[in-house]
C-alpha cells in the first residue's frame, strides 16, 4: 500500500501533464472548431458569433482550467461538432478499442510464444534465420501497409474476412470475431517479432543455466524444461513489453481504425483533431494517459508474482 | 502515282471516320442489349444495400448539412421538395408544382396531398413555413443561412401552399429547394427531441430512420408509406470509411454495394470488369487555383495570366485523373446550361507566358496552399513544374482541410488549390464568389462589371437571357482570372452489378428509393 501511494501521486502529475500538453499543444495549432462546425460558407460575423458562444475567444489557459474543474467532477464536456457528451463517446468506443488490444496481443503472443522458444533451443537454425528475416521484414513494414496487403490478399483475393466495417457483439460473437481478425492480426504481425526476439534472447541465456543443465541430468524431456523450468525466468522483459505495449498499440489502433472503419478511441481521435474537437481530444488523452499509467503499475505487480526476488524486495 | 500521293491522307481520313462510325453503332448496340434485358427485368422486393460515406455525419439534419457526403443520409431520410432532371433542369418532388413572379422577387410552392412524415403527423405548408423559420432563426446555426440571405419571409398561403418572398430578385431560389433547404423536418420531432434531433431525425423520404452506430453504420428502414410509390429495399447502410482503399477493397471483396468518390485507377479498373458498373453522373462544379488578388506579383493580371498560360491542363487530365476528368474553362460543370461557353479562356502556351513575364519585369515567386490529400499533392506538384519551366519559383504547403477552409476564407494565402462540387443554378457556381459583396468573395475580386451582370443573372427567369449573362461572366472570368480553372468536378460511383434502378444524379448522390438489388 506504502509503495502504491507514490505512483498514484505520480499518475496526476502525468495526467496533469498529458491534459495539459495536449490543451495547448491542439490550442496553437492554426485551424478553428468555428470553422470546423459551420464550413465554407460561414460569414465572418457568424464564426465570431459561434466562437463566444463555444468560449473560444477566451485564453488558452482559461478555457484548460474550465476544463480541469469540470474534468475532476467526471464531466468532460460535449463535443463541439455532434454535441454527444464526451463520456458517452468513449464510453461507446472504448470496448472496442479494448477488444482490438486484448485481441492483438492474445495473437501476437500465440505466434510469438513457441517460435521464441523453438528459435531459442534450436538457435542458429535454418528455422531460426528464416525467424530473424521474417522478424525484419514485419517490423520494417508500416502498419497501413500490412492492413492493405492483408486486406487484399485475405478479403479482395480470397474472400475469407470482410475488408472492412465492425460488428457489435449482438450481432453474435462469430460477426463480432471475423470483422476484428484483419485488424488485430494487422497489428499482432509488428508486435510478434519484437516478442519472439525478446523471448528468444532471454531464453537462450536461461538455457545456459546451471539448473537447466541439473534438469536435462535428471533426465526431464525437452518440453518439461522448456515449458516448465525455462520459460518463466525467461519472460520477464516479454511481460514488461507487453504491458507497455498495451498503451502503445493505442497508437496503432488510430492508424488501424481509420483503415478498417472501425469505430473505436482511436478512430475517434482522428475524427477530434481533424475538426479540432478539443474537448474530444482532451478526453481520449486523459484516458490513454491514466491507462498507460495504470498499465504500468500492473506490470510491476506482476513482476513480483514472476519474480520471487522481486517480492522480497516489496516486502523489506 | 503522283493521283495516289495526293488522295492518301482524305482517304485515310475518311476510313477513319468510317470507323468511328462503325465504333460508335457497335458501342451503340451493345448499350441496346445489355439496357433491354433492364427494362424487362422488374423490380425485386427485398434487400439491404450499403453505400460508403467519405466520413461520419455530424448529424442527420439539414440545418448540419454541409457536403454531398451529409446529404446523402438527408436524402434517404427527408427527401427534397424539388428535383433536378439529368440535364439539371429543375423537376417537381415533393411539391407538385412551383411557380414564380416574372421579376423572380416571389415564388409559390403546392405541396402533394396525403403526405405523411414517418411520425404520421402532415407534410403541409405549415411544416415547411416551420422548417425555414428554424433554418433561419440565427440560433439554430445552420450552415448555409448565407444562401437564404435575401429570403425575406415564408408564408402559409393555403393547406398545401407555401409562398417566398424575396428582398431582391432571386431567379437561383427554387434550386435550394433540390438541396438541403428542400429537406423538410417533422415540426413535432423536432419539438419532441429538441437537441436530440441530430440524432433522431424524422422526414417524409423513402426511408426511416432506424439506427445510427457512431463511427461505424447508419442504418435506414423502407417507409412503407412513401408517397412515390413501394420502395424496393428493406435497408440502407451508408458505411463511413475514410479511407479510400477501404471502400475499394471493401467493394471487391463484396462488403460494400456502391462506393463513392473511388480513386480515378480504380473507376478505371472498375470500367473493365464485369462484376462492377461504373456511372459517371455529370458534374455542377470543378477544380481549379483560386488567386487572392490582394496579394504581391498576382495581383498583376498579366502575372495570372502567364500562370494560366503555362499550366498544361490537357497533361493534367491525361496524367492525374487518367483522363476521366474534363478540362474547365468555366466555373459552371457539364450539367449547369452554361457550361463551356466562353469565347476565350487562356490556353497552354508556355512562349506566351514568358513574354507575359518578362513584360511584367519583377521575379515572381509564389506560396502555394493545397490540401493534405494525395490528389492535390500530386496536382500541385505537377502545376510546381510547369511554372518552372516558365521561370516561376512556387512553394508549396498542404494543410489540413478545416485550416485550408480557414485559409481561404481569411484570405491568408497567395494561390490555393480549391474546388467547389457546385450547386445546381448558375448563380451558386459565381455569385457568392465573384460579387464583390459575396460571402465567399474569398479572391477579393472587386469588379463592378461583373457585381452588374451577377444581379442580371438573378433578375431574369428566362433561360435565354441567362445564357447570355452567364456567357458574359465566364469572359469576364477569363479576362480577370480570379480563378484559373483546372478539371470539372466529377463524381463517379462504382456498383456492384446486382445493383439495379440507380438513376445517376449530376450531385452524385443516390436516390435509393428507386434502387433494387438482384439476386
Amino acid at each position: 500500500m506504502r509503495k502504491l501511494r507514490p505512483q498514484v501521486l505520480n499518475l496526476l502529475a502525468i495526467l496533469f501533464a498529458a491534459t495539459a500538453l495536449t490543451f495547448a499543444v491542439t490550442n496553437v495549432l492554426p485551424g478553428d472548431a468555428a470553422v470546423a462546425i459551420l464550413g465554407e460558407s460561414a460569414t465572418p460575423a457568424e464564426l465570431a458569433s459561434l466562437r463566444t458562444e463555444l468560449g473560444l475567444d477566451r485564453p488558452v489557459f482559461v478555457r484548460y482550467a474550465d476544463w480541469l474543474a469540470r474534468a475532476v467532477q467526471g464531466d468532460l464536456g460535449q463535443s463541439y461538432k455532434t454535441r454527444e457528451k464526451i463520456a458517452v463517446m468513449i464510453s461507446q468506443r472504448l470496448p472496442v478499442t479494448v477488444e482490438l488490444i486484448l485481441l492483438t496481443q492474445a495473437l501476437a503472443l500465440l505466434m510469438a510464444i513457441p517460435s521464441g522458444i523453438y528459435a531459442a533451443y534450436r538457435s542458429r537454425s535454418k528455422i531460426d534465420s528464416a525467424l530473424a528475416a521474417l522478424s525484419i521484414g514485419l517490423l520494417s513494414m508500416p502498419a497501413f501497409v500490412k492492413g492493405i496487403v492483408l486486406i487484399y490478399a485475405l478479403s479482395v483475393m480470397l474472400g475469407w474476412f470482410p475488408a472492412s466495417g465492425y460488428s457489435t457483439l449482438n450481432d453474435g460473437l462469430w460477426a463480432n470475431l471475423h470483422g476484428m481478425v484483419l485488424p488485430a492480426l494487422t497489428l499482432a504481425l509488428a508486435e510478434f517479432p519484437v516478442y519472439m526476439r525478446l523471448l528468444r534472447a532471454d531464453m537462450i541465456s536461461t538455457l545456459q543455466q546451471d539448473y537447466i543443465l541439473v534438469a536435462r541430468a535428471k533426465g526431464l524431456s525437452v518440453r518439461q524444461i522448456l515449458f516448465g523450468h525455462a520459460l518463466r525466468p525467461s519472460s520477464l522483459s516479454l511481460v514488461t513489453v507487453v504491458g507497455i505495449n498495451l498503451g502503445r498499440l493505442v497508437g496503432g489502433a488510430v492508424i488501424i481504425e481509420t483503415l478498417f472503419a472501425i469505430p473505436g478511441i482511436g478512430q475517434m481521435l482522428v475524427n477530434a483533431v481533424y475538426q479540432q474537437d478539443h474537448f474530444a481530444i482532451q478526453g481520449v488523452v486523459l484516458l490513454i494517459a491514466t491507462g498507460f499509467v495504470l498499465i504500468n503499475i500492473a506490470v510491476d505487480l506482476i513482476y513480483a508474482l514472476l519474480d520471487p526476488r522481486m517480492r522480497v524486495h516489496v516486502d523489506s | 502515282m503522283v493521283l495516289f500521293t495526293d488522295s492518301w491522307w482524305p482517304r485515310l481520313r475518311a476510313c477513319a471516320r468510317a470507323l468511328r462510325c462503325v465504333d460508335v453503332l457497335a458501342v451503340l448496340a451493345l448499350g441496346l442489349w445489355a439496357a433491354l434485358p433492364s427494362y424487362a427485368q422488374s423490380p425485386v422486393r427485398g434487400g439491404v444495400l450499403s453505400i460508403s460515406l467519405e466520413s461520419d455525419l455530424p448529424g442527420i439534419d439539414p440545418v448540419v448539412f454541409a457536403s454531398n457526403n451529409d446529404k446523402q443520409a438527408g436524402i434517404l431520410v427527408y427527401d427534397t421538395l424539388l428535383d433536378v432532371d439529368k440535364k439539371g433542369k429543375l423537376i417537381p418532388h415533393l411539391a407538385e408544382s412551383f411557380e414564380s413572379t416574372p421579376d423572380a422577387t416571389r415564388f409559390k410552392i403546392t405541396l402533394r396531398r396525403g403526405v405523411k412524415f414517418h411520425d404520421d403527423t402532415p407534410f403541409d405548408a405549415a411544416a415547411v413555413v416551420a422548417h425555414f423559420h428554424r433554418l433561419m432563426n440565427p440560433a439554430t446555426r445552420y450552415k448555409g443561412l448565407s444562401a437564404l440571405k435575401d429570403l425575406e419571409s415564408v408564408s402559409v398561403t393555403s393547406d398545401l401552399e407555401v409562398t417566398f418572398k424575396m428582398k431582391s430578385p432571386s431567379a437561383q431560389f427554387l434550386s435550394l429547394l433540390t438541396e438541403a433547404p428542400g429537406m423538410v423536418v417533422s415540426p413535432a420531432a423536432v419539438k419532441k427531441y429538441g437537441e436530440n434531433y441530430l440524432s433522431s431525425p424524422v422526414g417524409a423520404g423513402p426511408f426511416v430512420f432506424k439506427e445510427w452506430r457512431r463511427g461505424s453504420q447508419i442504418v435506414f428502414t423502407r417507409n412503407s408509406n412513401y408517397w412515390k410509390g413501394p420502395v424496393h429495399l428493406d435497408e440502407v447502410i451508408l458505411r463511413p470509411m475514410s479511407d479510400e482503399q477501404t471502400r475499394v477493397a471493401s467493394l471487391k471483396a463484396g462488403n460494400l454495394d456502391i462506393a463513392m468518390n473511388a480513386p480515378a485507377k480504380d473507376v478505371i479498373e472498375a470500367r473493365n470488369d464485369k462484376k462492377f458498373q461504373v456511372y459517371d453522373p455529370g458534374s455542377l462544379g470543378s477544380n481549379f487555383l483560386q488567386i487572392n488578388l490582394t496579394q504581391p506579383d498576382v495581383s498583376d493580371t498579366r502575372v495570372r495570366q502567364a500562370l494560366a498560360h503555362a499550366i498544361d491542363r490537357a497533361v493534367i487530365t491525361k496524367v492525374i485523373t487518367r483522363g476521366l476528368s474534363k478540362v474547365a474553362n468555366t466555373p459552371f460543370g457539364s450539367d449547369l446550361p452554361p457550361h463551356e461557353l466562353v469565347d476565350a479562356y487562356p490556353q497552354y502556351d508556355p512562349a506566351k507566358s514568358k513574354a507575359l513575364l518578362a513584360a511584367y519585369g519583377k521575379p515572381v515567386k509564389l506560396k502555394f496552399t493545397i490540401s493534405t490529400s494525395p490528389l492535390s499533392g500530386l496536382l500541385a506538384q505537377a502545376i510546381q513544374q510547369m511554372w518552372k519551366k516558365v521561370g516561376i519559383e512556387t512553394e508549396i504547403t498542404p494543410l489540413e482541410f478545416v485550416q485550408l477552409i480557414r485559409a481561404s476564407s481569411t484570405r491568408q494565402y497567395q494561390v490555393m488549390l480549391y474546388r467547389f462540387q457546385g450547386g445546381s443554378d448558375p448563380d451558386r457556381n459565381v455569385y457568392s464568389f465573384f460579387h464583390s459583396k459575396g460571402n465567399n468573395n474569398v479572391t477579393a475580386l472587386d469588379n463592378p462589371e461583373m457585381d452588374r451582370l451577377l444581379e442580371a443573372g438573378r433578375a431574369t427567369l428566362d433561360p435565354a437571357e441567362r445564357l447570355k449573362v452567364y456567357r458574359q461572366v465566364n469572359n469576364l472570368l477569363a479576362r480577370e482570372l480570379p480563378y484559373l480553372f483546372l478539371y470539372y468536378f466529377n463524381n463517379y460511383i462504382i456498383a456492384q452489378a446486382n445493383i439495379k434502378g440507380i438513376q445517376p444524379n449530376p450531385d452524385g448522390i443516390i436516390r435509393a428509393g428507386t434502387v433494387w438489388k438482384e439476386r
